[in-house]
Formats: C-alpha cells, sequence, structure tokens
C-alpha cells in the first residue's frame, strides 16, 4: 500500500529539539501517552486510504439533482408534483429516463471519466425508523444506525477501528474540514478540526509561540479525551503550518480556484484542504466534510439559472470534481473515495412556497476508483406511485452504500459473510453492478 | 526510552474495547412515568461517554477548585475577580497562598470567591443563598455593572426601543447600521452583560434559552430589525418564567414567525416546519418522538391526561375526561399542528421602500386559516373542534405540548445538561422534570425547575464534566484576567474582536439550524474551536496593550498594583495564579524562594515560572533569561528587546487560561 511513493513527513527539526527537552525534563512529572510519544527523528505518517465523507446538511432535493427527463417515463408525473422547481433541462449521464441538474457539469464530467456513482432511493430502508426530523436522521446516519440513536461511536470511528493500512504513527487518523467534528466521528480520539489554516495556532507569529506550544502540549500530556483533543489540536497545527497551503498545487489541469486565480471559500475551501493533506501521506484515514444549505422549504431556486440550490449544487459538483480529478492526476485514484450524502430527501410535490418540505428517499453519491466501481446510475428508483405521506419510499438502505464503498471500494478488511464489522447485526445486500 | 507506539496502541485498546461493549447498544429508558417506552427509548441522545470506556473525561493535569470558584464557573461565565484582597509581601521568600487567601467579608462584592464565603457558615448554606439571590436578580446589586455602561448608555438605545418602531423605522431603511443594529446591540449586551454583570445565572439562562430557541439571525431583514425585541421580551423576559407562556410568545414573535416559515403556512399549502421544531425543539424533543406512522392501535399511552387540571387556560376538549393522551408524538401530530397553526402572519413590509414599511405585528388571516377539526396527542378524533378561533387554537397546540409531560423531561434534561453534565444523573432529571411539570401554570416554573436543579447534590459535586464553549470561555478569560473593555457600536476593538471570534466558531446567534449550538463537550473539543479560542484570548491580551486607556486586559496594570516593588517572576507567577484561578491550592502554585519550576507544588504554577524566567525553552534572545528569585527591576509595561515583559507576562496569564482546570466547568 506504500508504493514506494511516501513523502516523509519530518516535523521541523527546532521543534523537535523542544520536544526533546521537555521530556528530559519533564521527567516524573510528565509521563503521558500525549504528544511526547512522537520521538525526536522519528517518521511521522505515512500512505494509507482515505474515506471523504460529504454530507449535505438539511436535506437536499433528490429530485432537483438527479431530475427525470422530459423525455423519460417520469416526465408526466414529475411535471405534475413540480412547478417552481422543475428542472426541464438535464445533462445526459446515460439514462434514458434520468439526467443531472444543469449546474452539475462537474458531475457529468466524473460519470464520463468512471469516477461517480449515483445510487437511486436510498435512506432509511425499515419502515419502522423512517423519520422525518433533521436531528434524528442526521444522527442516524452519523452513528450508522437507523432508528437507533444511543450508539457512542459514529460509523466512521468504526470504520477507523476496523481499516487495517494505519500507519505505526498516524499523524491524526481523521481531518474534519470544518468548524466541529460531527457525530459520525464520535469517539474517536485524534480528529483534527480545521476550519481556516490561516493563522492555526493559539498565538500565531507570536514572540512566544514556540514556547506556548511547548508548554501547551506539556499541560495536555495526560491520557484523558480532553488530553487527546489537544494534542491531536498541537499536531494539526504543526502539520497546518507546514502544508503551505497557499502554494499547494494540484494535479495538472484542475483548480480549487475561481477563474480569476482567487481562493474559493465553502467546499472548495475544504476540498482543497484535503487533498493537501491526503497528498501529504500524514495518514489520515477520513476526511469529513458538511455543507449546509439544503433545507429548502421556501423560495429553493432549483429551477432557475441561479438560484440558492442552483448555485449550492453548483458548487458542490464543480468542487468536487476538482477534487477528484486532482486526486487521479495525483495517482490516488485507488487509495480514495468519496461518499455524498444528506438525511433524508424532500417531498414529491412543492409545497405552496416555491420550496419543498421533508421527505425521505434520496441519492446518495459514490465518488471511487474506476478500477473498482462502474460509474453511472445504479439501484432503483422508487417511482412517483407508491410515495410515503407524499416522499418516496426508499428502496436501498444507506449503510449499503457505505459498506460497498468502505470495503468494496477501498478494501476495509472488516467484513464477512456479509457482515460488516463498521455495521454490527446488519447484513450487506447487494448493489447490483455498482462494484467491479 | 520508546514510547512510539504507546499511543497507537492504548487507542487500538481503548477503540476495541468499545466496539465489543454491549453498553454501546443498550436502551436506557426515558420517559419516567411511562412503561417500556419503546419508541422513546432509542432517542436518548448518543453522548461519548463509552466509546471512550478506560479514558477519564478531560484532562489528566486540571485540578479541582473549592465550591466557592467552581460555582462561578457552572452558574455563570466564571470567577471574576475586582480588587486585591491584600497586599502581597515584598519579601520574595514569603510568597505563599496565605498572600492571596480570599474570604475577607470586607471586600464582599469586588471578589466572587470572598463574595460566595460570606454568604454562610457553610457550603450548603452558602450554596442556597447564593442560588435564590442568583433566581431574583432584580434584587442583586449590579451597580458596578450599571456604572461601566452608564457613559455608554446613549449606544444601546435599540434595546429599549419598541418592536412596532423597530420594524416600522427600520426594516426598509437599506443601510445596514440602521437594519442590522438591534443585532449589534444584543450581541454587544450579551457580552458586557455575561462579562461584567453580576446577575450571572440569569445571563447563562439568557443564554439557554436563546439556543433553545434557536433562530439564525441573518436569516432576514425582518429576523435582523426584530432582534433587540426577540432578547428582550422573548428570552429575557421569560427566562425564569413560565414555560407555556414563553413558547406561545415566541411562536407569535414576527421573528419565530419568519425564520420558521409559519407566516406562509396557509390552509391551501402546509408549510410544517415550525410545527415540527415545536414538537421536536421546543417541547418534547426528539426524546419523545414516536416516528412517522402512528399505529392506530397499541401505541403508549399517559396514565393521565396532564390537561384535566389546567385553570389558566381553556383547554377544549383535550380537558375532557376520558380523553387519552400520548406519550409520544408522530408525524401526524406534526402535520395537524401545522394545519392548526394555518393563517398566523405578520405584518410584512409590501415594497421594501421607505415610507412603506409594516408593523411586524402579529394577525391572523382568516382566509388562509384550516377551519376543520384536528386531532393531536390522541387517539380520539377531532380533540381540537371544527372553526376555532384561529389565534386560540394556535396557542391551543402550543399550550397541550407545553404541558405535557414529555416535555418537562426534555426540557429538564437540558437544563441539567448545560448546569452539570453532558450526562446527568437520571434521579436530578427526574426531580426536576417533576417540578416543571407540576409547577407548569406557575409564573416562577422556570426558576422553581433550576432551583432543583443548583441545588441538587449533583450540581454541588461535579467539576469538569463540560467544558466552556467559546462564548463561555472568553468571557471567563476576561472576568479572570482584568477584561476592561465594553463592547459597543463604533468601537474599532469591538468589531476587530467579533471578526476574531467568528473563527471559534460560536458567533452569537448565527448557528444555522434551529437546534442551537450543541452542548456536549465532544463538539467544542475540535481543534478548529480550541485553538481558535486559545487564539482569541490571546488577541485581547495583545489588543492596544501598550495603550493604557484603550488595552482590552489591564493585566500589566493589575500586576503593578498588587505587586508595587520591583517583584521577581516567582511573585508574578504566584500572584497570577491566584488571581486567574480563584484560590491556592495547599501549598501554593510555584514554591517558594529557590524552589526550581520542576518542582512547583503544580504544575501550571512550575509552568508559569518557567516561562517567565525562558528556562529551557525557545526564546526569542539568549538575553532574555531572567532567573525566577531576582526582582524585575525594570518597567513591566515596556514590551522592547531584550525581555518583552508586558508580553512575557500576558503571555503567562495566557497559559493560565489555557490550562485544563480553566477550560472545564
Amino acid at each position: 500500500m506504500n508504493n514506494g511513493k511516501d513523502k516523509t513527513v519530518v516535523m521541523n527539526p527546532s521543534r523537535r529539539r523542544f520536544f526533546r527537552q521537555s521530556l528530559a525534563v519533564g521527567g516524573a512529572a510528565t509521563l503521558g501517552l500525549g504528544f511526547h510519544s512522537l520521538a525526536a527523528g522519528q517518521a511521522i505518517g505515512g500512505r494509507r486510504k482515505t474515506l471523504v465523507y460529504v454530507f449535505l446538511r438539511g436535506g437536499n432535493d433528490g429530485l432537483s439533482l438527479v431530475v427525470p427527463r422530459q423525455t423519460g417515463a417520469f416526465q408526466a408525473a414529475y411535471n405534475d408534483n413540480r412547478d417552481y422547481t422543475r428542472v426541464d433541462t438535464t445533462l445526459p449521464i446515460g439514462s434514458a429516463n434520468f439526467g443531472l441538474h444543469p449546474a452539475c457539469q462537474g458531475f457529468q464530467d466524473l460519470v464520463t471519466d468512471g469516477n461517480l456513482a449515483i445510487i437511486h432511493g436510498c435512506g432509511h430502508f425499515d419502515p419502522d425508523t423512517y423519520t422525518r426530523s433533521h436531528f434524528d436522521a442526521q444522527e442516524q446516519v452519523d452513528l450508522g444506525t437507523p432508528g437507533s440513536q444511543v450508539s457512542n461511536t459514529g460509523w466512521l470511528t468504526r470504520y477507523l477501528e476496523t481499516a487495517i493500512d494505519a500507519p505505526p504513527q498516524p499523524l491524526f487518523s481523521a481531518l474534519v474540514s470544518g468548524g466541529n467534528p460531527p457525530q459520525s466521528v464520535n469517539g474517536w480520539p485524534d480528529v483534527a478540526t480545521v476550519d481556516s489554516a490561516n493563522g492555526f495556532s493559539p498565538n500565531p507569529n507570536g514572540t512566544f509561540q514556540d514556547a506556548h506550544l511547548q508548554l501547551l502540549a506539556e499541560m495536555y500530556d495526560g491520557t484523558g479525551t480532553l488530553d487527546d483533543a489537544v494534542s491531536t489540536a498541537m499536531l494539526a497545527i504543526e502539520e497546518i503550518n507546514d502544508l503551505d497551503l497557499d502554494n499547494y498545487t494540484p494535479a495538472a489541469g484542475v483548480s480549487y480556484r475561481d477563474s480569476n486565480n482567487r481562493t474559493l471559500s465553502g467546499v472548495h475551501a475544504d476540498l482543497e484542504l484535503a487533498a493537501s493533506v491526503i497528498r501529504s501521506n500524514l495518514g489520515v484515514g477520513v476526511v469529513t466534510i458538511d455543507v449546509g444549505g439544503w433545507d429548502t422549504h421556501n423560495n429553493q431556486g432549483s429551477a432557475e439559472t441561479f438560484g440558492g440550490y442552483y448555485n449550492n449544487i453548483e458548487d458542490l459538483s464543480d468542487a468536487l470534481a476538482v477534487f477528484y480529478k486532482d486526486m487521479v492526476g495525483a495517482g490516488y485514484e485507488d487509495d480514495v473515495a468519496v461518499i455524498v450524502q444528506t438525511e433524508f430527501g424532500r417531498q414529491v410535490r412543492e409545497n405552496a412556497n416555491r420550496g419543498t418540505d421533508h421527505g425521505l428517499a434520496n441519492p446518495m453519491l459514490v465518488l471511487g476508483s474506476s478500477n473498482r466501481m462502474n460509474a453511472g446510475l445504479r439501484g432503483v428508483f422508487p417511482g412517483f406511485e407508491d410515495t410515503i405521506g407524499n416522499a418516496f419510499r426508499p428502496t436501498r438502505d444507506f449503510r449499503d452504500v457505505m459498506i460497498a464503498t468502505a470495503h468494496g471500494i477501498l478494501g476495509n478488511p472488516g467484513i464477512g459473510g456479509g457482515q460488516s464489522d463498521i455495521f454490527p447485526g446488519y447484513t450487506y445486500k447487494n448493489i447490483p453492478g455498482l462494484l467491479k | 526510552m520508546d514510547r512510539s507506539n504507546t499511543r497507537r496502541r492504548f487507542l487500538a485498546g481503548s477503540a476495541a474495547a468499545a466496539v465489543a461493549a454491549p453498553a454501546i447498544f443498550s436502551t436506557p429508558a426515558v420517559l419516567a412515568g411511562s412503561d417500556t417506552g419503546t419508541k422513546a427509548a432509542r432517542k436518548r441522545p448518543a453522548t461519548n461517554a463509552a466509546a471512550n470506556a478506560g479514558k477519564t473525561l478531560g484532562a489528566s493535569n486540571a485540578m479541582v477548585p473549592p465550591l466557592e470558584v467552581r460555582v462561578f464557573h457552572k452558574m455563570g461565565f466564571g470567577h471574576a475577580r475586582r480588587k486585591v484582597v491584600q497586599a502581597p509581601s515584598a519579601d520574595p521568600g514569603t510568597i505563599i497562598k496565605s498572600s492571596f487567601e480570599v474570604g475577607t467579608p470586607s471586600f464582599s462584592g469586588q471578589d466572587d470567591a470572598s463574595y460566595f464565603l460570606s454568604l454562610g457558615a457553610n457550603d450548603n448554606e452558602r450554596l442556597t443563598n447564593y442560588v435564590d439571590q442568583q433566581l431574583n436578580p432584580d434584587s442583586i446589586d449590579d451597580s458596578d455593572f450599571e456604572a461601566r455602561m452608564a457613559p455608554f448608555a446613549g449606544e444601546f438605545a435599540s434595546l429599549n426601543e419598541p418592536r412596532i418602531d423597530s420594524y416600522e423605522n427600520r426594516e426598509c431603511n437599506g443601510d445596514q447600521n440602521i437594519y442590522l443594529r438591534p443585532l449589534r446591540d444584543v450581541r454587544n449586551m450579551a457580552f458586557n452583560r455575561a462579562i461584567y454583570s453580576k446577575k450571572q445565572l440569569l445571563e447563562l439562562i439568557v443564554d439557554f434559552w436563546h439556543n433553545h430557541f434557536n433562530v439564525f439571525v441573518r436569516n432576514n431583514r425582518d429576523v435582523e430589525v426584530g432582534w433587540g425585541s426577540w432578547d428582550r421580551d422573548i428570552m429575557r423576559a421569560h427566562a425564569f418564567g413560565n414555560f407555556a407562556d414563553m413558547l406561545v410568545a415566541s411562536g407569535k414573535h414576527p421573528v419565530m414567525l419568519r425564520y420558521l416559515d409559519n407566516y406562509v403556512n396557509s390552509a391551501g399549502g402546509i408549510n410544517e416546519n415550525y410545527a415540527r421544531e415545536l414538537f421536536e425543539l421546543h417541547t418534547m424533543g426528539a426524546i419523545n418522538y414516536g416516528g412517522v406512522n402512528r399505529p392506530f392501535t397499541g401505541f403508549e399511552l399517559l396514565s393521565q391526561n396532564p390537561y384535566m387540571s389546567i385553570q389558566s387556560f381553556n383547554m377544549g376538549r383535550f380537558a375532557d375526561n376520558g380523553v387519552q393522551i400520548a406519550a409520544h408524538y408522530f408525524d401526524t401530530d406534526v402535520y395537524q399542528a401545522a394545519a392548526a397553526l394555518t393563517g398566523w402572519r405578520y405584518g410584512q413590509n409590501g415594497s421594501n421602500s421607505p415610507g412603506s414599511c409594516d408593523s411586524g405585528e402579529f394577525f391572523i388571516d382568516l382566509g388562509e386559516h384550516d377551519e376543520t377539526g384536528k386531532s393531536i396527542l390522541s387517539p380520539q378524533s377531532n380533540v381540537i373542534e371544527d372553526n376555532l378561533d384561529p389565534e386560540y387554537e394556535g396557542e391551543l397546540v402550543m399550550r397541550v405540548a407545553a404541558y405535557h409531560p414529555g416535555t418537562a423531561q426534555h426540557i429538564a434534561l437540558k437544563l441539567c445538561q448545560r448546569l452539570i453534565s453532558d450526562n446527568p444523573p437520571q434521579s436530578v432529571v427526574d426531580a426536576a422534570a417533576a417540578e416543571f411539570f407540576t409547577h407548569r401554570e406557575s409564573p416562577d416554573q422556570i426558576k422553581r425547575t433550576l432551583r432543583v436543579v443548583l441545588l441538587s447534590d449533583a450540581f454541588k459535586n461535579t467539576w469538569g464534566e463540560k467544558i466552556k464553549r467559546p462564548f463561555e470561555y472568553v468571557c471567563a478569560a476576561m472576568r479572570a484576567a482584568g477584561g476592561q473593555h465594553v463592547f459597543r457600536e463604533n468601537n474599532e476593538n469591538t468589531q476587530r474582536f467579533h471578526w476574531e471570534f467568528d473563527d471559534t466558531k460560536q458567533e452569537l446567534f448565527h448557528w444555522r439550524t434551529p437546534d442551537g449550538y450543541p452542548d456536549n463537550r465532544q463538539f467544542w473539543q475540535g481543534s478548529t474551536s480550541l485553538v481558535q479560542t486559545w487564539q482569541n484570548i490571546d488577541w485581547l491580551f495583545d489588543r492596544d496593550s501598550g495603550d493604557a486607556g484603550r488595552r482590552m486586559m489591564r493585566t500589566v496594570d493589575i500586576t503593578q498594583e498588587n505587586l508595587p516593588e520591583n517583584p521577581t517572576p516567582r511573585q508574578i507567577a504566584e500572584f497570577w495564579c491566584n488571581w486567574v484561578m480563584g484560590y491556592s491550592p495547599s501549598g501554593g502554585w510555584v514554591g517558594g524562594f529557590g524552589t526550581p519550576y520542576q518542582s512547583s507544588p503544580t504544575q501550571i504554577g512550575g509552568m508559569c515560572l518557567q516561562f517567565l524566567t525562558l528556562q529551557s525553552l525557545p526564546r526569542p534572545n539568549d538575553q532574555s533569561l531572567w532567573p525566577a528569585d531576582e526582582q524585575i527591576a525594570q518597567d513591566i509595561t515596556r514590551d522592547d528587546w531584550p525581555y518583552y515583559w508586558r508580553r512575557r507576562i500576558n503571555g503567562m496569564i495566557d497559559l493560565i487560561l489555557w490550562s485544563p482546570t480553566f477550560i472545564q466547568r
């Protein structure tokens, strides 16, 4: 799995000296498992597979992303239910009945390249677990336990526990590109959350910055959960300062910036940080990115050439296309997969406010290596006939997509007989045609 | 020593244990008083306790302060010391804890811990007295706060502005200095009150309710201009009052009508957004959500109808003898409640041009109201009769939800999570819920409930179950280390502060979704919030630190006032540990004359001494070393080569504020 391509990350030598000193003088007073375990001169990190988990918070209107074509079988039913949110012109993706929202040129490119699969009808499959509460649904998805919110570990936590390709000393094994950790990584100790890489230090460029970092590391060198959190933060500071994001060079032909070469915020910036960290081979196994703005009860703005939904889905599609092309171009295609998920879809019929209320089933997106999966549309579209309270009936448990990605595409070994260690008690149901 | 794999092994071990632990998928019962709680049981909020099985919460190096300090961190925004209690000895050999011991009654009101200690003969008596004072904020002498604010009284006029004036005069004005002013004033005053007011519990609970009824303030102009009224008329007016009254007032307020879309909810086009959050977030909570489909038979019922005894409001058929009430709510209840709430409107401006602004006042659009009978929380049909008055009907729905015992459990749980622990003992939650439910019509229902929580053993005896969120953390830092800045409009430091504070991810009133900022330690332990909050505190020290009139923290002033005669690094370290922490452990923080920093009685004391002397630390130059017990015969307000004393002292105070003892609550 190393392929001899590792870029070994060695910490800034002057800082390494501080740690050695503090070890010597700390003596009996500080004997912990935190920061100090990074002994001087030791290589940190290493190449490993990375699962990027993009969560569209608020409930994406899947019917505006994967849209019935006006020449297809669902045209009449679609037009009957959608007026102000109707999308008439779609981008083809090899399906007679469905195309992509016109703002999703990036997604269309990824399908063409063989790197994007779309799975219809995902959601809480068991009718006893249907929920239209954002917070229930999100929590249950993050924990990977539909119908239950009592797990103390997130599904990505269990993914990390069962992945065997962690290098001996990852710098940190999970990166949250954003403000705060989602529940999908609940209970995992070394989660670095990095929102803005700029000046990411308690005392950036201050006269006593290095003294501060050394003493902070000693203060939190114990065995508590806060000790873990702080030592991870300290390591993230080291690494982020070394990354030099301003000068990050993506693979040829792609850019995370706008047409004037200006830095973009939001999901572009989050994915650029992810790409930079992944390509630095630090041992990060999971990256999470939250994208908000999908709870479109009012003036959804999907059908226009501009609008809230239009802009959101365009940003997402463009940024993910740049990211995955960057990964492919840099030789990481087989090592990186992305899942794009939301807590539920929206109602079939738009409401009186040109928006859509909470629904159930929704397509999920998987970006992965063309060596391991087939691109294009998969799964069973729920249809307009058999709805549940004006919502699409889920035809696929969302855990199937997580399992197919984790074990099938990224090769996490924790599976046997259809039972995944990531989802105890759940039996995987194959997604026909997805995996190679 | 080879420690290379120790940490990984440990983590892998604990992770494996967590997976195997049967507790992970156990289902604790939630709804006390109901049967098995099959539906509700799966809703107990997930926490990280078992995932970290074998790990202690918090940090190994954290210390436990005495109750007179703990109480200020748990019931408010931290311990504040405004005046030195006793001048320390100038003899470096006698710097011990007694020099700074608190408890002198003559300084009551100046020093939080000594004030608390003056309130009784023992901890229980003092706690009871302090809690009862805090629960009656009108009786608290807040003259210090008022004096600080007096020079800026005119700056906060929007806080007292009648709501109708805000809408009529600000709504259609395109100048953001006009329409954003209420938000800015509320936000600035929230910091001022949290840092300088003695009504600490009130401020903490106002913040609690803002998050409970969370509204993203930048949602819409109608929300922004109404923010002064929202804060004053809803959050502050009802903070210690009656929950049902607060709920009804919030639901009729233009800010809520707008944010959760009830203002467009109509018979011909139901918008369920508000009705859903009414149940899920505001009242019964997700812990009492039954699911999408209500089975027609066999769902759980309350053993008693909770509405029959209601006197202060006409509960209609809900109060009829024999009407059965469900223990949980389902989607059908949400839809029916949404229909009951149709036609609720507020006066909106039509054309967005000056002069056409409307009032923001609540009204009913009869043509948009669904007049048919409905039923919520009951197997009986039409418990809500046909053709009810639309305003009455909506209020009835709110009160049915507010008086339900599930709401008592939900609010009690959240209050205990705010004040005690992410996983509070069920016994305290039950006791608080019982008080909340029993007094559901009382004008002081919330006050009574808080009293039960605050006088519980769990409140008194726990420490470090939570960490301070950025708002609490930054305010506590300013309270502890001589903050003197008054946050206000048209002030550059205030403006810059908010830019910085935004990076901590807790910009006030800017959480977008209606659930409010999370209240659990895992969320706020993320590196972004930790590092950016530390940075924000460091920024406060730096800002205008060379200008005695404008500096935001009076740290060098306090040092000079209390250590007037060329103090040594040891004296400064001992003094500031005591000042910030609010107490001294037995044996002091740093150790007496000649004690090496490695042998200090406390880790943080030793680090402060090490930092001031720069022994074995990266330093700006080789001339900057200074012996621990040598008097600093220099102006410590100077900030230049080779010693940088001002930033050095501030940097040492940073360390105390960043320490695991201070971060927790």
